[in-house]
């Protein structure tokens, strides 16, 4: 579903180097949890797989297509849920989905029915026709996310997604990451919080200063670190104060 | 195509919802007055078109006419134009939000460039209109001549947009290498205007400076349709395509050619220039603008500076740093701000050649020298006018301080910093750049034969007169600023705060101009009447600058505490 071969950003002429020779996979019906401290690398390498950053070396691909050669037909493949809310705040929450549907080429019989199940979910309904602006900062990332799944993408990119979120938005949040797995999809989002990706993911991967460090799924990486706690692990791997 | 819609739509709507509910009868107010602006405005363009119509009419110029005044339009859009294109296009923050749709660059180049041609084709509409029905009117100009202009009103500022996003695509992609790109790009956009305002003005100056030493008498048209026709033909020859289009319109003969195949030919002139320019564009945004917008988003990450030292300030100097850094950094709000600062000196220029050619016959030495006094006088009350309408005026910082902080306002209202002592160290920093503009126009006033004793009375003028007009618009952005933007465009050119404190101001110096320039003229003791216009400029000056401080510090902290983001 992706596949990052070797990537490798640097900013300011190759002297930060952001992401180095960052190798990943992600196979159908997989939750990958990215998980890093800040300034890790893991927005840079998520502005990589998604097209909005240009990267000097390496390859991804998202169901097959190359992000660079051929980045239309790759971006129909994933939606993307960035960390920052959606600037055309003077739309309305229907106006919004209908954009994004009709970039993505969504039928009107299937955001119709995209969008209700979404808007059930997230008890959104009432504020949909509602301008943006007047949303509260939970309500932005949940119509950010109804956007973003509009044409139920078979990779879906969240960056740092459970920020702002109540617990019950939360909880929906998790349940529908595990849906679209279900359906044949992947996830792959960044997150801090390591209580939600110790329950949530398949797999993990902790980057730092650019280098993943480790991936694998929780039992792998908890062997490797002879039975320690995801916590204890990501402090001994950032150099933290655990060992 | 299909995309390309989308995007547009989204843009457009997005462009014209309104920000907030207003009451309708404060934006029917703001409405009436900048309809009556305009129509004042209109009325001086009208009779400028008027008379220079009669005489290049007379004179048999009537398609250089057309071609000067649709380069106005082109120069507004190319002015006003370039930034918004350059927020819209690279500073805006949703260049990240498209650069993750499955939809080409290209695509949402052209999209954000028809969205800033639609905003700014109606400025060049309505400068263009009441002129050019003017110039029709008075050269009796046929239905060709009305017809083609509707279509040319409509196209000509395109030109201006695509040549300026042709230049901006090559500019942008070499500033972004740059650390600071928003100090670069700002030294660079004021820098450009200052060029293209003094060129303007020199050339305008150079077609009128041609009119002198020509006696009124029976050759007179003869003589001046002579001087006048070189600056002219040069002109037309710079903007082709504009002078093709009027040559279409006024039916003109080329080449000694048939008048069908004349127009014809002026036709696919203008035409094929804007289907040059609209492929030149979309065949270079499809090369180079992905690359260059990428390069925009990489701001901020940066190679760190080795060996920077902490540095400590007083909590005012402190804000007043943070104040100016957010300025310069943000090529929009930098623009706006210290564009005073070359255009100050730049009308100083203008207004000392015209009046430094000063009068020359027409009476007894002794007439002489007292009309060349008045017009001394005169001259320096127009400078000190126009000073106070481009130097303190034109600082659209001041007038959108509290509006440029958005939703960072939060901060504003979180440190444990008094909002009176906030509002002073942002008075602090808009007094410094609008005592730059009024130094350097003073200077120059000097340079050009300004007296001493006007630029000492004006300075300290000026200086009142900035005290309190910085305090006012400050207190008036704090009633009701525009927290909720998107782009740094809508924080300071599309906010009433930026507008309507311009306006007044304009009014305000209108009506001390042409106070001063009366009292002195009609007195028949000319030192009492300066005496008088002084007493009335000093009284003005001192009332705003008691007034409007007060006012503002005095109700800071409820305007503060109403205030949320």
């Amino acid at each position: 579903m992706l596949s990052i071969e070797h990537l490798s950003k640097s900013y300011a002429q190759n002297s930060v180097k952001a992401v180095d020779d960052l190798s990943l996979e992600l196979q159908p019906g997989e939750i990958f949890g990215f998980l890093g401290p800040n300034g890790a690398g893991k927005t840079t390498t998520i502005k990589a797989l998604t097209g909005i950053l240009p990267f000097e070396a390496g390859r991804i691909r998202i169901a097959g297509h190359d992000i660079v050669t051929d980045s239309i037909a790759a971006k129909m493949n994933f939606g993307y849920v960035s960390d920052s809310h959606i600037l055309y705040d003077k739309l309305t929450g229907r106006e919004y989905v209908d954009f994004m549907a009709d970039i993505y080429g969504v039928s009107l019989e299937l955001r119709k029915t995209r969008a209700e199940n979404l808007l059930e979910k997230f008890q959104l309904k009432d504020a949909f026709d509602q301008p943006i602006k007047s949303y509260s900062h939970g309500m932005k990332q949940k119509i950010n996310i109804i956007g973003a799944l509009i044409h139920n993408p078979k990779l879906w990119v969240l960056d740092e997604p459970m920020t702002g979120l109540d617990p019950q938005s939360s909880f929906e949040l998790k349940n529908l990451m595990r849906e679209h797995c279900k359906e044949g999809n992947s996830v792959f989002f960044s997150t801090h919080i390591l209580e939600v990706a110790e329950k949530l993911c398949d797999r993990v991967g902790i980057i730092f200063k650019g280098k993943l460090m480790t991936v694998g799924s929780l039992e792998e990486i908890k062997a490797q670190a002879h039975d320690e706690s995801l916590e204890e692990i990501f402090l001994s791997v950032t150099g933290g104060t655990q060992a | 195509m299909k995309n390309y819609w989308i995007v547009t739509r989204l843009l457009v709507r997005n462009m014209l919802r309104r920000g907030s509910k207003k009451d309708s009868g404060a934006i029917w107010a703001a409405f009436i007055g900048l309809g009556v602006l305009y129509l004042m405005v209109a009325g001086m363009m009208t009779g400028g078109t008027y008379m220079l119509g009669a005489i290049m009419g007379q004179a048999g110029m009537i398609s250089q006419l057309i071609t000067v005044l649709l380069s106005i339009g082109c120069m507004a859009v190319l002015i006003f134009g370039l930034i918004s294109m350059l927020n819209t296009v690279y500073f805006s923050k949703d260049t990240e939000f498209f650069m993750a749709l499955p939809v080409k660059p290209a695509t949402v180049y052209l999209a954000k460039l028809t969205v800033v041609y639609a905003a700014e084709s109606v400025l060049s509409i309505l400068l263009l209109l009441p002129c050019l029905l003017t110039a029709g009117i008075v050269t009796h100009m046929g239905a060709v001549y009305y017809i083609t202009m509707l279509f040319a009103m409509l196209i000509v500022p395109a030109l201006p947009l695509l040549l300026a996003s042709i230049i901006a695509i090559p500019l942008m992609y070499v500033v972004s290498f740059f650390r600071n790109k928003g100090v670069l790009s700002s030294i660079v956009l004021i820098l450009l205007f200052g060029l293209f305002f003094g060129g303007y003005a020199l050339l305008v100056n150079q077609i009128s400076g041609a009119a002198d030493n020509i006696e009124m008498g029976s050759a007179y048209w003869q003589q001046l349709a002579q001087s006048m026709e070189k600056p002219l033909v040069t002109f037309s020859n710079i903007l082709f395509p504009l002078a093709a289009i009027a040559r279409f319109a006024t039916m003109t003969h080329v080449y000694g050619l048939s008048l069908p195949m004349s127009m014809l030919v002026n036709f696919a002139i203008f035409i094929g220039s804007f289907a040059v320019l609209i492929v030149l564009t979309v065949l270079i945004s499809n090369a180079v603008y992905k690359r260059s917008a990428e390069k925009m988003l990489e701001s901020g990450k940066r190679k760190v500076k080795e060996n920077v030292a902490y540095s400590s300030s007083g909590v005012i100097k402190s804000l007043l740093k943070k104040e100016w850094r957010e300025l310069i950094r943000t090529p929009a709000f930098a623009f706006q701000s210290l564009s005073g600062i070359i255009i100050c000196p730049i009308m100083m220029i203008v207004v000392g050649f015209s009046f430094n050619r000063g009068v020359t016959e027409g009476g007894s030495p002794e007439e002489i020298a007292a009309a060349a006094q008045l017009l001394s006088v005169i001259s320096g009350f127009m400078c000190t006018s126009f000073i106070a309408m481009m130097g303190i005026g034109m600082n659209i910082g001041a007038a959108t301080c509290i509006s440029r902080e958005g939703e960072a306002f939060l901060y504003s209202k979180m440190i444990p910093v008094a909002p009176r002592d906030q509002l002073r160290a942002k008075s602090y920093l808009y007094l410094i750049i609008s005592a730059v503009s009024i130094v350097a126009g003073l200077i120059v006033m000097l340079i050009m034969g300004g007296q001493w004793l006007h630029v000492l009375l004006s300075m300290g003028f000026l200086a009142l007169y900035d005290y309190g007009y910085v305090h006012f618009v400050m207190y008036f952005d704090l009633c009701r600023p525009k927290l909720h933007w998107a782009t740094p465009n809508e924080a300071v050119k599309n906010n009433r705060s930026a507008i309507l404190p311009m306006f007044i101001n304009i009014g305000v110096t209108f009506v001390i101009m042409i106070v001063s320039i009366m009292l002195t003229a009609i007195i028949p003791m000319q030192w009492l009447g300066s005496l008088i216009s002084w007493i009335i400029l000093y009284g003005i000056g001192l009332a705003g600058s008691m007034i409007f401080p007060s006012l503002l510090y005095n109700n800071a902290e409820r305007l503060y505490a109403q205030l949320t983001v």
